[in-house]
């Protein structure tokens, strides 16, 4: 009843997230940012070289190292996480050879020219680049400069000119 | 002590009781509640109020996955995971494997929601009305129990739940798909109307297009406002439960408006056990239930009892609950309870591209998608299979987003705006024929952590359902050849398994014979009156409507009809 009077006083049915039920308490913690990331310099780089700063955010900024590290870690099979640490391991050797620096350490064009070019790791390098995109293109910078996107558009127009 | 006894049992007794507080358990509490009764609602899940959903604001970036379910989920939830609508941001309201498991005798993906408003929460809202043809088909056809009521009795009851739950849609006047109290149709896409055009002409209107019927208050009403439900704003994150209650759940309408009665008390975390029959008085007096979380044992006691549990929870708690009048389960004289286990068949979709109206698009967000009414054996039988299928038709137009190259240049294409071909696609929902031999049964020895005996569920496809999967694959691709798609190819969706369209129906149906139904024309046990059952497992045939708004308009009829003859003394 009173979670009604809430519902009407708000008019359009907007309900605040402040009293949710202890089920549901971990949807409220930011553990996103909680989380400890043991690789996340090497793929700061991989994703900065990827999707660069510019004059606009890069996938750095949107945080997109941060994301593919925990989604690697909790989402994917054993197999894939230990094709990643190989093809990390192959990265940073490469980078020593080539450059006699850590990989994290080399400016971005040392480093994609690393990345683009390792043949032997190839399925896994398209799997960094999928994942970058896949966060950088659903960030908030793209999505709402971008794609113009509402999350309650509360229309549909099924036939309009582009 | 006595004196004790007796308060506390009165304090347990109410006029009626409803098991379940899903859609159709929902609707018991609203029809017996606003009506007079006294009535409790015992839900075995958790309590979801109105308004306790988590993720239902959180923005696409905000989820740590963006979406997808981690590999732990996935391994411990092989058959939950299965559902297209579990994900990062609705995993908490589906019943995870291990907690609840079961039987397959043969491949089951049983898909279920245990909280307040069942999976109410996460249905995808798609509403059809069953017409005359639906409810005279197993006569027609021959299958083993045919329908006790038709149409023009459940017709009255459709509108009586249209009303209040708001479903939208245009009024098509079709005979095999009969109109409802529609609230403002979505609209079409330019290629769907193309593609409705089209069929109109080649078929000669045998072949009607239209758009989909679904629970979303695209206009609401007075009756909608009163619920605390307002318009929908197209989000179409619908599975994550509305703050606005744009679209039907029990938990933002009719729980709330039981509630706003006074008469309706709700208990979660009851698991109700069996029910309870008097041999004297020769009926069932109450049910037992295990308190989920205390695992205390705890009677309640009410003069009519709703089992809305869904189909399969429904045929356990019958068969679980045994006396000496009933040693087979309450009701189940003729052995029948649990078999004829039916279900739809989603086994199979097809899609394509369109490459007209490129300078068009759409804008905006629609819940809802155009809808091919079945169109195969609706007057007589045409084909090699018996009955027909329904079909989801959709068509839409993404941006393509160009993942060419490395650096800035991938960078500067990915702000490319460029537009692919439209998308179109169907899916199939086939209806299948109960057979005595898909059955669900308790297990001898195996009982689930509240002492109730695990289920074996055996179910299986046949040979009716392969044709009718291969008609939909060959109509459909001359349907979409005929509008001039291209690109077009079936699918096959490997490993679907009977469970994953979630109609399950049947066990405990309708008929006019107790020697092959358990139900009467108004969901009472045959043997066992003030028992009533209007959930799937009621369902004498399945059709190829989404079966959840006639169990709603099933259970307002048989609700009005159980007040009445409480009222009369009768029950
Ligand atoms: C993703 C998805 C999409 C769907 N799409 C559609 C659609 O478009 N159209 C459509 O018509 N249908 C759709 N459905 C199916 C629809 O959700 C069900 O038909 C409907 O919810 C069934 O209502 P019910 O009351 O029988 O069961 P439920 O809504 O499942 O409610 C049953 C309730 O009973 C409780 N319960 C079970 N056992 C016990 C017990 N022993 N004691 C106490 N309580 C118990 C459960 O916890 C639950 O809350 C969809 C379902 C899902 C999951």
């Amino acid at each position: 009843m009173e979670r009604r009077n809430v519902i009407k006083s708000l008019g359009i049915g907007l309900l605040g997230l402040g009293n949710l039920p202890s089920w549901a308490n971990n949807w409220n913690s930011g553990s996103f940012e909680h989380f400890e990331f043991e690789n996340s310099e090497m793929f700061a780089k991989i994703v900065d070289c990827i999707i660069p700063e510019t004059n606009t955010p890069g996938a750095k900024s949107v945080g997109a190292h941060k994301y593919l590290e925990k989604v690697i870690k909790d989402c994917y099979s054993e197999q894939i996480q230990s094709e990643v640490k190989q093809t990390l391991k192959n990265l940073e050797k490469e980078a020593m050879v080539k450059h006699q620096k850590s990989f994290e350490k080399l400016d971005n064009l040392q480093a994609l020219e690393i990345l683009k070019n390792n043949t032997a790791n190839k399925k896994t390098v398209d799997f960094f680049k999928n994942l970058t995109i896949r966060s950088y293109t659903s960030s908030e910078y793209y999505l709402t400069n971008h794609k113009n996107y509402q999350m309650a558009p509360a229309y549909f127009h099924g036939c309009v000119a582009i | 002590m006595a004196n004790f006894n007796i308060d506390s049992k009165k304090k347990r007794t109410f006029d009626a009781i409803a098991i379940g507080s899903g859609i159709s358990g929902g609707w018991a509490a609203k029809e017996l509640s606003e009506k007079g009764l006294k009535t409790l609602v015992l839900e075995r899940g958790k309590e979801v109020n109105h308004g306790d959903y988590p993720t239902t604001m959180m923005q696409p970036w905000e989820f740590e996955h963006l979406g997808q379910i981690t590999k732990e989920m996935k391994d411990a939830n092989p058959i939950a995971t299965k559902c297209y609508a579990f994900g990062e941001d609705s995993s908490h309201f589906f019943v995870k494997d291990a907690e609840h498991p079961y039987i397959q005798e043969k491949p089951f993906d049983w898909i279920r929601g245990y909280q307040s408003g069942g999976k109410s929460l996460l249905w995808a809202r798609g509403t059809q009305r069953w017409s005359k043809y639906d409810f005279e088909g197993p006569a027609r056809d021959g299958f083993d129990v045919h329908w006790p009521i038709g149409y023009e009795d459940l017709a009255p009851w459709y509108s009586h739940v249209e009303i209040f739950a708001g479903i939208s849609g245009n009024k098509d006047g079709l005979e095999s798909l009969p109109d409802g109290e529609f609230l403002k149709p979505h609209e079409q896409t330019c290629v769907e109307k193309h593609f409705t055009d089209q069929m109109r002409k080649h078929y000669n209107g045998a072949r009607p297009v239209i758009i989909g019927r679904c629970a979303h208050l695209t206009d609401p009403q007075p009756i909608h406002y009163q619920q605390g439900r307002a318009k929908c704003q197209q989000r179409d994150l619908c599975q994550r439960g509305c703050p606005y209650g744009g679209y039907f759940s029990s938990n933002a309408s009719t729980l709330p408006w039981a509630k706003m009665t006074g008469n309706m008390t709700m208990r979660n975390n009851s698991v109700v056990h069996s029910i309870i029959y008097d041999e004297k008085k020769q009926k069932a007096i109450g049910v037992k239930v295990i308190d989920a979380i205390t695992k205390q044992e705890i009677e309640y006691f009410a003069r009519i009892i709703f089992v809305n549990g869904s189909t399969v929870n429904t045929n356990i708690i019958l068969l679980n609950s045994k006396s000496s009048r009933f040693p087979n389960g309450l009701g189940n004289d003729n052995g029948l309870m649990g078999k004829y286990i039916h279900f739809h068949n989603f086994e199979t979709t097809i899609s394509g591209e369109y490459e007209g109206f490129l300078d068009k698009k759409t804008d905006g967000i629609r819940p809802n998608g155009s809808y091919i009414p079945r169109f195969r054996n609706v007057k007589k039988q045409e084909t090699d299979f018996l009955r027909g299928y329904a079909s989801g038709f959709s068509a839409s137009r993404m941006e393509v987003t160009n993942r060419e190259g490395w650096g800035e240049e991938l960078k500067k294409n990915l702000f490319e705006k460029k537009y692919g071909n439209w998308r179109v696609g169907s899916h199939f929902m086939g209806e299948t024929i109960p057979k005595i031999s898909n059955y669900v049964k308790l297990d001898e020895t195996l009982k689930d952590q509240w002492g109730v005996p695990q289920v074996r569920i055996h179910v299986e496809m046949d040979g009716n359902d392969a044709k009718m999967a291969k008609d939909f694959r060959e109509q459909l691709t001359e349907m979409y050849t005929l509008a001039g798609f291209t690109n077009i190819k079936t699918h096959s969706r490997n490993g679907w398994n009977p469970g994953l369209d979630i109609h399950e129906m049947g066990g405990v149906i309708m008929g006019n014979d107790p020697k092959n139904s358990q139900l009467n024309e108004w969901n009472q046990l045959h043997h066992c009156k003030n028992v009533f059952v209007t959930d799937g497992a009621c369902m004498t045939s399945n059709s190829t409507q989404n079966p959840s708004l006639t169990y709603m308009a099933l259970t307002a009829r048989a609700a009005n009809h159980a007040v009445e003859e409480f009222k009369k003394g009768n029950l």
